[in-house]
């Protein structure tokens, strides 16, 4: 992944350049958590790091942090430089004057909910002494929040949803510009991880912070992030909007963990424009190409979305058609998930609304060559 | 144990069968031992209290006259809480600094940083003194001589010196010595336990690691602080051989050595003002009980759950290996010195800071040792009590355990709670007691080895009780339950789950009582005499006689004995991969 090369005229809020990171694990061998990553965030930014897990979302976040320290590379926030191992730079975590929620709420049980809130004022030198001050900017955050009501609560009288937002409280108090979140919504249930995931983009707004956030689940990410960082062993496999990873995936890796993919291996016989022919075991195939460096000759993958297929009993239209036995058809309300069998495999497609073919009746399987995407084969 | 043949029920009822598995013989024999061992500790409690008011058949408050009246009494008390509350004091800042670096920061060495600090635990107290007394005697100490050496070659010379174990600060060191590992053990769990994200939250929240130390990790872990604290003054108050071998020739006086001396070197003994002090040792605890519950409370401690956080250590960057000299140097100073001095002068055969290091050899010893009649069997004595003690102990507190933990109920509850009373008492005090109860008619057990096995018995019940806890709750609800529903007979999970994945914890067990009833030497001091002699008595014996190389013998060879039960215990338990004994010698 490039340093973005359009220097915009304000220093971005975070930069990180080619930051990296060992771990020696316990038999001796030694893991790359973090592998050569470099990004940018700017102010207003919700960038969502997003990946399996292991990949190393929390020690980048951490590192970013100062919580961990890494092996190469630079950290800036601004115009100051944060971490810089050729310079032996490393700020600590209170100097860094950003904030973080922690996946485990990380509240201090000793304390109500307005002392956990006004801490980092207190902790913070510039915010020592005005008593009334803090006072009125800790109930400011509480009903940001919307919980004014639990101030003198402790953290083990409160809910899981509750904590998580005493969290929130304590790392908007300082009006930060970067805040990191930590799979913050991964210990709270189903309903008020939606709230939350709502509420939060609405902060985010409004308060216009540039936000990190780290977490594995795909729909979540989607829906927060302004870019989403996918990440790959230590690596960035792709920065990009939710949109563009979704529909231009930069490799298998991104596309099969962005959603579901259909995918055929073949060989590229015939480029043109950006388009390649492949030649599948299910036939000719011609789609997009996705990388750069497709090129005649090459294995490649076929891929394409189950919604982006249609499934008709009539001529096909489309460059792209497999012909097929409708196997199973399940009706899950909004949309019809249909499998089809090609060829001794399996393809899936998506229809909205209700299916009106019964199983077992002989269908085409129809995509465009726009919804049809060529990737190298050998990279996930 | 018999297994009623129960038919096999369908599974609906499977939960409900399994509840009421044990077999009722099982389940009585269970309650009756440990109403026994609970009768063995209450009794004679009762006893000594109702000695304070009822003597001679008659209602009195004789004996707390004269007890106010005692000679010195005032002195007494503010003595023994000078030495307890100074050691505690520095026992409190010592643990939880060699907690905090062993477990928050990059400073822990393994094993040997993770069970050093706690050595002191598994060195009888008594010979720690001797030690100590051997290091540290202001003329013939080996250390004073060693430092005074060092001092002339500066050309700096002095007579004696410059130490003096007989003293103020010589006894509060040896207390705080003994105090630490009470403090250390709760610490490290609370450390352990503390989500670290806790602390890095602090931090990034603008505080650097002094403000995070103060703001955040020590009142999150402040119960398991108060914890230690509060052994360490339940130790102190009831210790008995500190403040008799260093305490006593510099003229300090404590309570618990003026409650012995009346009892066995006041002819005739002075029960009543002996039970009378004990009160005060009762009163002393009490009150920090009540103490520490009041601040605790005052902080409201909820401990919240520390979820998902694994626990990520301080890099403490080019401190790190001046801290570790650090630990080691204290393990060094606490721990191996004291017994360098006892293995020295008992090879030398006397006590002299000329050490001939040419002629060091067994002899002494063996003279010392083997060939005193009363030395011998004093040693046979105590091993035995010590093996069957443990056994008995272990074993009562195991069926109990179980019992306790399959039927819980207010019954099984009261139990498992007065089983563990005694840790709430000095030794000192159910010493006491039990020489009241147990000494006089009917039983007139009074210097017979039963006294000695009964008082061994309930001094470290607590201790065996919460080992046998350990051991029972690493079984869990639902091994033995698979077992059941396998098709296996009550008998049969006794012996193929419960028996196999207990034994390792109840070894452990035993050889943490095995070494406590050993180095006793409070209740032994109260209990034994020359008709029955252990190795705790002995050793007094030869200190009022003043026969230092004896005493060094002695105290060898008790940590010879407890350190080879120790390794060889601690090798079977690292075998059976379960770390039983640092997690029994926990909780005390
Ligand atoms: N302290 C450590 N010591 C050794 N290896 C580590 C350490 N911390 C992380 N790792 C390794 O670094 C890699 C990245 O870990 P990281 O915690 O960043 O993953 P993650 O993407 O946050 O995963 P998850 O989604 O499960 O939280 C993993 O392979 C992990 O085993
Ligand atoms: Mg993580």
């Amino acid at each position: 992944m490039d340093v973005q090369s359009t220097r915009k005229t304000p220093d971005p809020v975070v930069r990180v350049e080619h930051l990296a990171k060992r771990f020696r694990r316990r038999d001796g061998s030694t893991v790359h958590a973090i592998d050569d990553v470099s990004f940018e965030v700017h102010a207003g930014d919700f960038v969502v790091l997003l990946g399996p897990s292991g990949c190393g979302k929390t020690t980048l976040l951490r590192s970013i942090a100062g919580l961990e320290t890494p092996d190469q590379g630079t950290i800036s926030f601004g115009d100051r430089v944060q971490f810089c191992a050729r310079r032996d730079i490393n700020v600590p975590p209170e100097r860094r004057g950003i904030s973080m929620v922690f996946q485990s709420y990380a509240l201090w049980p000793h304390m109500t909910a307005f002392r956990n809130v006004s801490y980092p004022l207190e902790s913070r030198r510039s915010g020592r002494k005005h008593k009334p001050t803090i006072a009125s900017r800790v109930r400011e955050a509480l009903e940001l929040v919307g919980i004014p009501e639990l101030e003198q609560q402790y953290a083990a009288q409160m809910s899981g949803g509750q904590q998580q937002r005493v969290a929130l409280a304590r790392a908007l108090v300082s009006n930060d510009s970067l805040v990191l979140f930590d799979e913050p919504l991964s210990n709270v249930d189903a309903k008020v991880r939606e709230q939350l995931r709502i509420e939060l983009l609405a902060l985010q707004r409004e308060l216009g912070f540039a936000a990190i956030f780290v977490t594995h689940d795909q729909s979540e990410a989607m829906q927060l992030g302004s870019r989403i960082a996918v990440l790959q062993e230590g690596r960035v496999a792709q920065l990009a909007s939710p949109l563009d990873v979704y529909t231009k995936p930069a490799s298998r890796y991104v596309a099969k963990f962005i959603g579901t993919m259909n995918e055929v291996f073949g060989r590229v016989t015939a480029i043109k424009a950006e388009t390649a022919v492949v030649d599948t075991v299910l036939g000719e195939l011609t789609g997009r190409i996705g990388a750069e460096s497709v090129a005649v000759g090459d294995r490649v993958a076929a891929m394409w979305r189950p919604e982006s297929a249609t499934v008709s009993t009539s001529d096909p239209v489309a460059a792209n058609r497999l012909r097929g036995e409708l196997k199973a058809s399940l009706f899950v309300g909004t949309h019809t998930e249909q499998v089809v069998h090609v060829d001794g495999r399996d393809v899936h497609v998506l229809v909205p609304g209700a299916d009106v073919l019964g199983s077992g009746s002989d269908v085409w399987v129809e995509v465009s060559d726009v919804d049809m995407l060529v990737l190298p084969a050998e990279d996930a | 144990m018999t297994a009623p043949a129960q038919a096999r029920s369908p599974l609906g009822r499977a939960g409900r069968r399994l509840r009421s598995r044990t077999p009722r013989p099982f389940e009585a024999t269970s309650l009756v031992i440990g109403l026994v061992l609970i009768a063995i500790v209450m009794v004679p409690l009762l006893r000594m209290l109702v000695g304070m008011f009822w003597v001679d058949g008659e209602l009195t408050t004789r004996p707390i006259r004269r007890t106010l009246a005692a000679p010195g009494l005032a002195e007494l008390l503010l003595n023994t809480v000078i030495v307890v509350v100074a050691s505690s004091a520095i026992a409190l800042v010592v643990g939880v600094g060699l907690a905090w670096l062993n477990e928050r920061t990059n400073a822990r060495m393994g094993l040997l940083t993770d069970s050093l600090p706690l050595l002191p635990f598994l060195l009888p107290p008594v010979a720690g003194a001797v030690g100590w007394v051997m290091l540290l005697s202001p003329r013939a100490g080996l250390l004073n001589d060693w430092i005074r050496g060092a001092l002339s070659v500066v050309g700096i010379s002095v007579e004696d010196g410059p130490f003096d174990i007989h003293s103020w600060y010589g006894l509060i060191m040896v207390y705080a010595f003994y105090a630490v590992p009470f403090v250390f053990m709760n610490a490290a769990a609370g450390f352990r336990n503390l989500d670290s994200s806790l602390e890095e939250a602090s931090r990034l929240s603008g505080a650097g690691m002094l403000r995070t130390l103060r703001r955040v990790t020590l009142p999150v872990v402040a119960p398991s602080l108060g914890a230690g604290v509060l052994l360490s003054i339940w130790f102190g108050a009831g210790m008995f051989s500190l403040p008799a071998i260093v305490g006593t020739p510099a003229g300090i006086e404590v309570l618990s050595v003026r409650i012995v001396e009346l009892l066995t070197f006041t002819y005739p003994p002075d029960t009543e003002v002996a039970v009378g002090l004990s009160g005060f040792v009762v009163a002393f605890v009490g009150l920090a009980y009540w103490l520490q519950f009041r601040i605790l409370r005052r902080g409201r401690h909820a401990v919240a759950s520390g979820k998902g956080g694994a626990a990520r250590r301080i890099d403490l960057g080019a401190w790190k290996w001046p801290m570790r000299a650090l630990v080691l140097g204290y393990v060094l100073v606490s721990t191996v010195l004291p017994m360098v001095a006892l293995a020295l002068v008992s090879l030398n055969g006397f006590w002299t800071p000329d050490i001939a290091w040419g002629e060091l050899s067994l002899t002494a010893l063996r003279d010392a040792v083997l060939d005193d009649p009363v030395t011998r069997e004093a040693l046979a004595n105590s091993l035995g009590l010590g093996v069957v003690g443990g056994l008995v102990g272990i074993l009562g507190a195991a069926a109990v355990a179980l019992y306790v933990a399959r039927r819980r109920g207010l019954l099984s509850g009261a139990v498992d709670a007065g089983i563990k009373l005694p840790a709430a008492v000095s030794n000192m005090v159910i010493a006491v007691g039990i020489l009241l109860l147990f000494g006089g008619p009917p039983f007139l057990l009074s210097g017979t080895l039963a006294i000695l096995f009964i008082g061994y018995l309930a001094l470290y019940l607590p201790q065996a009780s919460v080992a046998a806890d350990a051991a029972v709750s690493g079984v869990g609800g639902e091994l033995p339950e698979a077992s059941a529903v396998s098709g296996a007979r009550p008998f049969r999970t006794f012996r193929k789950v419960y028996l196999p994945l207990m034994t390792p914890g109840l070894v452990a067990g035993w050889a943490l009582l095995f070494i406590r009833m050993v180095g006793d030497l409070t209740a032994s001091a109260i209990l034994a005499g020359t008709g029955n002699p252990v190795v705790g008595f002995r050793i007094l014996e030869v200190f009022t006689s003043g026969s230092y190389a004896l005493l060094a013998s002695l105290s060898t060879v008790l940590v010879l004995v407890t350190g080879l039960v120790l390794a060889a215990v601690l090798a079977y338990t690292r075998r059976s991969s379960r770390l039983g004994v640092s997690a029994s010698v926990g909780g005390v």
